[in-house]
């Protein structure tokens, strides 16, 4: 107590001294003192830095010490002055308690003062916290791990305590202090700045002995005292009554058989190597396993076998990976919600893009493990297979044609539609001439048209629709005789011999006396024909011959001829012939003197050939050769071709025998025609395909085209001498190609696509239903379903 | 307008007589940008005649111009830097239409009369001929009224003709070519019809037989008094416009045959209905296309000789002395329709191909390498009918399947107008077949449409 | 003749089912597994499976019946039966509980070596490089990866030591040539003895590890991988004559560890080099020690300490001039060649002061890699915490640029450039340096581009032209150009007509509407679609022609085509919208 008032000075003036003498006071205690020392220096802290602040408080202090004892006065001032942070000033308290409770157990235990008011105040010492529970180095411990102070030099602060708040700069003293400082070292000065408050680290007297003590390997511990006297609880000497007395037993002193047993296992096993002693450890072993050259044979050539494929290297990661892409590669919601519904096997990206500002803010990718994992998968379960990657240009795969502009002159554009007819126009056909178009429609007319203008000249109702609407008019064709122009028509089971009154009297006149010289004929019978014949032209006379001795009894019955009624007649039809079935197809011969007729339902007699100068019609074929769909006389040979669904057979009229049968491997066809010169012919069929045979080569086709959408139902060669077909099918298109016919043999045909025209509609899932060429110019006719004829022009 | 566009330097010049429409030629520049209106304003502008301009056309070095200038300069590779002279010419305005007279059926062909020709001084009131696919051929006078109808073709019409303001020729589908004769207005009657009988209306004064297919154009030679006619039997006929001079034939001659078939012979009454007509064989007939013929005119120079367009894409020349054909130029299209340009001495011929092509037919096309000398460009459908104009020498009129006819200026590569049907018939159904172009009338043309149309450009036609 | 037997000859010779080598083998299915993964031997596509599966089209694995032929004599093969029954009896041991038993065992324990199988597999050094791309990406991985129950961290440790020894190699001789920052990590190529290697490092995060993941397939995986790398370093070690394995101090690991360490050293050699050059001179000893930074390893042994030192002193004459070096230069190595390679000497002038907040590992290896030396702040820190003095009198004078990924930097030293980090990765990529000022710490960065582009054929650098309405409009034309085409030229006459009969009528030209110009512009646009169209059509009538075969090729080429044209249209819609907001922005 007595000093108490020179520390008050020197507390007014320098901390530091004050802090020692304080020290030198609380002189010798044990180590517990190093943590009360501790905390005094907090106090100093604090007071420095309310020195710094507010002179007033330290006068106050000095109040305080002045009245009341030298102990309490560290937690008063605590009190009196108040703390910026509740956190620190809980724990001066505590600090300042603890200090009390100790020291003044070395003084006396209570303490009575007086309130205010006089009235007496027993100040009761406070439970002395056990060793443990003392928390004293949490308090403001700095959080900056590795970060030394100098990150914080700018800073006010210089961390941040464990609950995040920050640590204040503790304040240095004025310059004089630090000058004094430096001047004279105070005791325990280490140089060390305290990493956690940055304050200079000084060492205590406490902790100095301590260092010292362990220097010389002195006990540290204060409480235990080295040289305690000892208890003897045994004694050299024996006692008359020994604790125990079992004699020993015998196996103590015979050798025991298991363990020689065991022993000579050993031994044996180490005889026989079976143990080796002092096994290297594999530490070692596994690092100096590599260390030689495997490659050490320079062999440069590296033979794989031919079967071998290394493992393909995974592909180099893209814009789209990029920690900062273009932002056009960023997903849209409605991309992301796609990504995120799809099944992760079938993403073709196992990531979403995404754009960091900076490196820093870019976070951990989660899936690597698992890519690694799948790429270990397929490295050792992916089957491979070297997939040669034809890295050509698409368009060398098109084929190299002539460009069609090369290759003119054909149709390119409607140039007149024909329209008139009330229902599907099914058949057309151009005179030789050239000059009248002649159209068959489901409305049951036939009508003859001015090519050119489109005018109609010439309409004959044939069918009555409102009455009979299952029969249609399926053909027309004119005679390839200009000089007689003959129509012939295909309605229903009936064929009319039409001489449309356009031509002039001469040659309705001719063609009236081509047909009406054949009355008669069928009455007496075969037996003059043959002379008859005989006169007539080549084919004429074997053909019809063989054919009606092949069939020869039913030739009556297969059709017969009619003269029409006067009314007929006045509209110039001048023969009528009705077959059994419905005729679907009727082609001339080239002469003008025959034609052939199919009926496809009709059985055997499906196929009928008419003369039409005897008026005589003969079905060449004794039992059916299944559903005829077309027949055709060959252009110049006495040949005819005779098309079914699957087949096409070609018969020598000459020989009666069948030459060649063609295998087009359509399902279903539906017409054929035969190129000009006979040694080609090309054939469509209703499963959409066009199929050109060459007759010199084998019976399957040369070239098979798909390029319709629907059924294709027309298909002709341009008979004028031009390198022409075309193909009209269900899809309303017709498709003109070129195609050249070398007389080598050795060069196979020339297609090539030309032109595919469309305008007609399709109207009930039928398009084009019928074509036919200008017999010169490259003009191509066309029959739409829906009731127009066009006229294609150059 | 367009000052921001490069300019360039041009220069203006006309041919014209009136000294009022010449512009000093100064060169100045102008947005490369300016089309045929803006220069015209321009010119317009240096006439000083800004409240009533005058449309003017531009001709560099001889073409037309229809585009901007710098799709020009593009087209010849020209940079902007070149220096352009322009011609302008007062710019023919575009015919508008005036009337159209409904027929019955398709017109299939017309003619105008406006000046008899054998006696000038004759004034007569300009006429329109019309060929019907009706088979009657009617003429209408200005006011529209059909003036007279010529009834007696069993078959449509196909070529109709004036020979004089009293004579007529048609032909048609039926394979007859029919020479008419009508009562002059006023009565007189021209010294060169001086035959017996005494004119009547609407009267067949002949037919003329040997076509064995439809006959489907005429040409007349006044001075020669001479007919062509074009036939689908690939023969040309040669006949007179004076039956006289012509040998007679029998109707019945031609049946050579004596069995003739049952229908035949009700067709031959029918053939015979009109016997007491006199009928002509033609004074020669000419054969050699080897397709149908389908249009035929005489030479403007010489009147012996003849040219004709077949579809068998040639144009034959001919010799009508001795009916020979003389020269045989082969195109690539079937020609359908042949107009001569008098003066340039071209023939300028429709095709199926929707272009007109010009051929000179002095050049030999052995020497020369290319038979067309230009293509005219810009129909849609066959060329079925060409007129040149009575006075501009480089125009001429087309008629066409795609419904239009197109008047040219065979200088510009492109139409310079376009005459579409008034009557509001639906496309494909107003094919035009006849056009026939009068000094007074202007452009006459009929059509599928079934009418016939007047159309007249305020200072053209 | 004699009868020809089935199934002996052609597929159904060749090839041949799992199940059946399993049991020509005579191995678990695990072992096969094992071997197969250790000899690299994986299944086969035969082309007619019925065939190949003697008539059954049941879904098989098929394996080449040579390849299973030479699996039989396997040395290791055997090593396996052995450690079967070893297995056997060390388990019968310890259900008997002889413990003494069970530990002598086990110091038999079967092992097997892989040199031979890598040798087998890799005949050349060159094939082993070629192929070292999948081993340095599984190492690398698990070098960042915790050591859990599943994963030993004694794997993780030599995974670790592996990838650093990689590392070092690699920035030692200076053989990067691009990076890539992604989201999944960073790619590395580098060019190894001609082969190009490329590897993805992961960012130093800690992996989630998916349960269903099967940790023996890896693990096995990574043995071999790890063998393999060992004979790779060693050989290319060697070559470039450097001591295999390199001596590693162990104290260096005693502190942080991992490359943190090396951090340490290189940061201080950095420190050290820039020392004043009295104290320099004594302390460039270890600088060149520690120089070529990752190199704990290089860092002891005394050759290539030499071989550092001269290529050190050569960059010490460049960057600070220290006589005294000159003279001990003679006696030593050339200078490796590559360092033509502009990449190579990228940065050779530059001192980089690497900021706290930068993720040091991919930068020092970068810039080491590229020549550039490196002064890291953590590494300053650590050096404070060591001897404050030496902190207090080392001058940061000669750093160039300083690498900082802040917003804002609170006190500029004047004569430093300041960059982002992704400076760095672009200008590597471009191997020039780029502009420092795009990259200023703050402003927003440009994209950053993977040097092998994009997926597709877009190429986001190329610039879009702003879209105007004509385009469009043009678009819409293409489609009714049909039906306009017809009566194209029509029109135009038209128009030339109206225009004559407005003249005449005294309209001016100035007056009239634009319709002259348009009519012209839209039959130019017609007339080119029209064009278009007409090829189009040609090309598909001469498609007609094609076989089928050669159809279904071209259709599927053509498909891949459009997707991919389809793609980069779309990315380029986007950008041409994304630049319109902008521009509205900037309006705004």
């Amino acid at each position: 107590m007595a000093e108490a008032p020179v520390r008050k000075r020197k507390q007014e003036e320098s901390e530091d001294e004050s802090s020692d003498e304080e020290f030198s006071v609380a002189g010798l205690i044990d180590d517990e003192a190093s943590e009360d020392e501790e905390e005094e220096e907090e106090e100093e802290e604090e007071e420095e830095e309310e020195e710094e602040e507010e002179e007033d408080s330290e006068d106050e202090l000095n109040r305080l010490l002045g009245e009341e004892q030298d102990i309490s006065d560290v937690d008063s001032d605590e009190f009196s002055d108040e703390p910026k942070d509740d956190t620190r000033s809980i724990t001066d308290k505590l600090s300042g308690v603890k200090i009390r409770s100790y020291s003044t157990s070395s003084a006396e235990q209570f303490i009575e003062t007086e309130f205010a008011d006089g009235t007496p105040r027993l100040i009761k010492p406070e439970i002395n916290p056990v060793y443990d529970s003392d928390d004293s180095d949490a308090e403001n411990f700095n959080t900056i791990g590795n970060i030394p102070l100098s990150a914080y030099e700018e800073l006010p602060h210089i961390g941040y305590d464990i609950n995040g708040k920050r640590i204040m700069r503790p304040a240095k003293g004025s310059a004089l202090e630090q000058l004094l400082e430096s001047i004279d070292l105070p005791e325990g000065w280490t140089g060390l700045l305290d990493q956690n408050t940055g304050a200079s680290l000084n060492l205590t007297a406490e902790e100095l002995e301590l260092i010292l003590k362990i220097q010389n390997h002195e006990q540290t511990d204060m409480g235990i005292n080295p040289y305690e006297p000892t208890i003897e609880w045994f004694t050299s000497r024996t006692e008359v009554m020994p604790l125990t007395a079992i004699p020993e037993p015998k196996r103590r002193f015979v050798p025991s058989k298991h363990e020689a047993k065991r022993i000579m296992k050993i031994v044996k096993a180490i005889r026989e190597g079976r143990i080796v002693l002092k096994k290297s450890q594999d530490e070692e072993e596994s690092t100096e396993k590599f260390d030689y050259d495997l490659w050490a044979d320079n062999n440069q050539d590296n033979n794989d076998h031919i079967m071998t494929l290394r493992a393909p290297k995974l592909p180099p990661p893209t814009n789209e990976e990029s920690y900062n892409p273009p932002e056009e590669y960023l997903l849209t919601p409605e991309e992301k919600a796609a990504w995120e519904a799809m099944d992760p096997a079938d993403r073709e990206r196992n990531f979403l893009p995404q754009k960091f500002g900076a490196l820093r803010k870019v976070p951990g990718y989660q899936d690597s493990l698992r890519e690694k994992f799948e790429r270990c998968l397929d490295l050792y379960l992916a089957p491979r297979v070297r997939h040669n990657k034809l890295n050509i240009d698409p368009e060398s795969l098109i084929p190299e044609l002539p460009s069609p502009k090369d290759l003119r002159p054909f149709p390119i554009k409607c140039s007149t539609v024909y329209s008139g007819h009330q229902g599907r126009v099914r058949t057309l056909s151009i005179d030789p001439t050239g000059l009248w178009l002649a159209t068959g429609a489901d409305d049951g007319s036939v009508r003859v048209w001015e090519i050119l203008t489109g005018r109609q000249v010439y309409k004959l109702q044939l069918i009555d629709i409102a009455e009979n609407d299952e029969d249609h008019i399926d053909a027309v064709a004119w005679n390839p005789d200009s000089s007689t122009g003959i129509l012939a028509i295909a309605a229903g089971e009936s064929i009319y011999l039409v001489i449309p009154p356009i031509f002039g009297f001469d040659i309705e006149n001719a063609g009236r006396l081509k047909i009406e010289s054949g009355w008669g004929y069928e009455t007496f019978g075969n037996k003059s024909r043959g002379d008859i014949d005989v006169a007539k032209d080549d084919l004429g006379d074997d053909e019809d011959t063989r054919a009606t001795n092949a069939a020869e009894e039913k030739k009556k019955d297969v059709a017969k001829w009619y003269k029409p009624t006067a009314e007929q007649s006045a509209n110039g039809i001048s023969v009528i012939v009705t077959c059994r079935k419905t005729v679907k197809k009727l082609s001339w011969h080239r002469k003008g003197d025959y034609f052939v007729t199919v009926a496809p339902d009709s059985g055997n007699t499906a196929v009928l050939i008419h003369q039409l100068s005897k008026h005589l019609s003969q079905s060449p074929f004794r039992k059916s050769k299944g559903i005829i769909m077309d027949a055709k006389f060959h252009p110049f040979k006495p040949q005819l071709f005779v098309c079914s669904q699957r087949y096409v057979r070609i018969y020598d009229l000459a020989q009666q025998v069948m030459i060649k049968k063609l295998m087009p491997g359509a399902r279903w066809l539906s017409t054929i025609d035969i190129h000009p010169r006979g040694d080609n012919l090309v054939a469509a069929s209703f499963d959409k395909r066009v199929l050109w045979h060459d007759l010199d080569l084998s019976n399957t086709p040369y070239k098979t085209l798909r390029y319709h959408e629907k059924a294709v139902r027309g298909i002709k060669f341009h008979k004028g001498g031009l390198p022409l077909f075309s193909s009209a099918s269900d899809d309303g298109s017709v498709h003109v190609f070129h195609g050249t016919v070398y007389d080598d043999l050795m060069s196979n045909p020339l297609l090539v696509p030309l032109k595919k025209l469309t305008g007609h509609k399709v109207v009930s899932n039928l398009g084009v239903l019928d074509l036919d060429w200008h017999p010169k110019e490259a003009w191509l006719f066309t029959a739409g379903a829906d009731g127009s004829a066009r006229l294609w022009t150059t | 307008m367009a000052t921001d566009k490069s300019q360039i330097k041009i220069k203006f010049f006309t041919r014209d007589e009136d000294q009022e429409v010449h512009v000093n030629e100064a060169p100045l520049y102008v947005p490369v940008s300016l089309k045929r209106y803006g220069l015209s304003e321009i010119v317009n502008h240096l006439l000083g005649n800004d409240e009533k301009p005058v449309p003017f056309d531009f001709l560099i070095d001889g073409t037309l111009l229809r585009t901007p200038i710098e799709e020009y300069l593009v087209k010849n590779g020209l940079s902007s830097e070149a220096f352009l002279t322009l011609e302008y010419t007062r710019s023919v305005l575009p015919p508008s239409f005036l009337a159209s007279y409904n027929n019955e059926d398709w017109v299939s062909s017309v003619d105008t009369i406006t000046s008899d020709y054998f006696n000038k001084n004759l004034a007569i009131q300009p006429k329109i001929l019309s060929g019907a696919y009706d088979g009657i051929v009617r003429t209408y006078n200005m006011s529209g009224q059909i003036d007279k109808q010529y009834v007696g073709h069993s078959g449509p019409i196909r070529a109709v003709k004036w020979i004089s303001s009293t004579r007529i020729v048609s032909a048609g589908n039926d394979r007859q070519v029919r020479l008419w004769k009508t009562k002059a207005e006023n009565g007189i009657v021209a010294e060169y019809d001086s035959d017996g009988e005494e004119p009547e209306d609407g009267k067949t004064l002949a037919i003329l037989e040997g076509h064995k297919a439809p006959v489907v154009s005429l040409a007349i030679d006044n001075p020669s008094s001479r007919i062509m006619s074009a036939g689908y039997d690939h023969a040309i006929g040669f006949w007179s416009t004076n039956y006289k001079e012509m040998t007679t034939i029998q109707p019945l001659e031609d049946a050579g045959n004596t069995i003739t078939s049952t229908a035949a012979k009700k067709r031959r009454k029918l053939a015979l209905q009109d016997a007491s007509i006199r009928r002509r064989a033609p004074l020669s007939f000419m054969e050699g296309h080897s397709s149908p013929v389908e249009d035929v005119i005489f030479s403007p120079q010489d009147n012996t000789v003849g040219y004709s367009v077949s579809q068998d894409h040639t144009i034959r020349t001919w010799d009508l002395y001795t009916s020979r054909c003389v020269d045989t130029r082969t195109t690539n299209f079937s020609l359908l329709s042949i107009a001569a340009m008098s003066k340039l001495n071209l023939l300028a011929c429709g095709s199926s191909a929707r272009h007109i092509t010009l051929h000179d037919p002095r050049v030999d096309h052995l020497s020369s390498a290319s038979v067309t000398q230009s293509q005219l460009v810009g129909h849609a459908n066959f060329v079925v009918s060409l007129a040149t104009s009575p006075d501009n020498d480089f125009m001429l009129a087309s008629g066409s399947h795609d419904g239009t006819v197109k008047v040219w200026d065979i200088r510009a590569e492109k139409a310079l107008y376009t005459i579409t049907r008034e009557s509001g018939a639906p496309k494909g159904e107003d094919k035009v077949f006849g056009v026939a172009w009068d000094k007074t009338i202007g452009i006459v043309s009929g059509g599928q449409d079934k009418k016939v149309q007047i159309n007249k450009g305020t200072d053209i036609a | 003749m004699k009868i020809k037997k089935k199934n002996t000859s052609g597929n159904a010779k060749n090839f041949i089912t799992r199940t059946q080598a399993v049991k020509k083998l005579q191995v678990s299915l695990a072992d096969f597994r094992r071997l197969c993964i250790f000899k690299g031997i994986y299944p086969r596509e035969p082309r007619n499976k019925k065939k190949a599966n003697k008539g059954s089209t049941a879904p098989v694995t098929f394996y080449y019946t040579k390849d299973i032929q030479y699996l039989l004599h396997e040395p290791v093969l055997a090593k396996f039966r052995e450690h079967k029954t070893f297995a056997k009896k060390l388990q019968k041991a310890l259900g008997r509980g002889e413990v003494g038993d069970a530990k002598r065992l086990d110091t038999h324990r079967p092992k097997y070596t892989l040199d031979h199988v890598i040798k087998e597999r890799y005949p050349t050094f060159l094939d082993a490089v070629r192929d070292i791309d999948d081993a340095l990406n599984m190492l690398f991985l698990f070098a960042n990866m915790p050591a859990t129950d599943r994963i030993s961290h004694r794997v993780t440790k030599e995974a670790e030591k592996l990838c650093n020894q990689w590392s070092a190699y690699v920035a030692r001789e200076r053989l990067v040539r691009k990076v890539f920052v992604s989201i999944k990590g960073v790619y590395y190529l580098a060019t190894v003895k001609g082969q190009d290697v490329m590897w993805l490092v992961p960012f130093k995060f800690p992996q989630n590890i998916p349960s269903d993941v099967d940790f023996r397939i890896m693990l096995t995986f990574l043995e071999f991988y790890s063998t393999l790398l060992h004979f790779v370093l060693y050989r290319l070690y060697t070559g470039s004559n450097l001591m295999y394995p390199p001596k590693i101090d162990q104290n260096k690991l005693k502190g942080i560890g991992g490359l943190s360490t090396y951090v340490l050293e290189s940061s201080e050699q950095g420190i050290n080099g820039l020392l004043p050059a009295a104290t320099a001179s004594t302390s460039t000893e270890e600088t060149k020690l520690s120089s070529k930074s990752l190199a704990k390893a290089l860092a002891a042994d005394q050759r290539e300490e030499d071989a550092l030192e001269a290529e050190e002193e050569q960059e010490n004459v460049e960057t600070i001039e220290l006589d005294e070096f000159k003279n001990q230069t003679g006696d030593n190595l050339a200078q490796p060649s590559q360092h033509g390679n502009p990449t190579a000497v990228l940065f050779s002038e530059f001192v980089f002061y690497v900021g706290r907040e930068v993720p040091l590992d991919i930068l020092e290896f970068l810039v080491l890699a590229c020549g550039g030396r490196i002064v890291s702040e953590a590494a300053l820190d650590e050096l404070l915490i060591d001897d404050a003095n030496a902190l207090n009198d080392l001058d940061l004078s000669a750093v160039t640029h300083q690498i900082c990924d802040r917003p804002t930097i609170a006190k500029r030293v004047p004569g430093r450039t300041y960059v982002q980090p992704q400076w760095i990765f672009d200008s590597l990529n471009k191997s020039t340096l780029l502009n420092v000022s795009q990259y200023a710490p703050g402003e927003t960065l440009p994209p950053h581009l993977s040097p092998w582009g994009d997926a597709g054929i877009y190429d986001p650098e190329a610039p879009v032209e702003a879209k105007d309405e004509e385009s469009e409009e043009e678009a819409e034309d293409v489609e009714d150009v049909e039906d306009v085409e017809e009566s194209e030229d029509e029109d135009e006459d038209l128009v030339a007509q109206k225009e004559l009969e407005l003249e005449a009528a005294g309209i001016k030209y100035s007056e009239t509407p634009e319709e002259a110009k348009k009519a012209s512009k839209k039959r130019a646009l017609s007339e080119a679609a029209k064009e278009e169209k007409e090829t189009k059509e040609e090309k598909d009538l001469k498609m007609i022609m094609m076989t089928n075969k050669q159809r279904k090729l071209y259709k599927k080429m053509q498909y891949g085509i459009d997707k991919k044209e389809t793609r980069a249209e779309e990315l380029t819609a986007k950008k041409r919208k994304l630049q319109k907001a902008k521009e509205d922005l900037k309006k705004l």
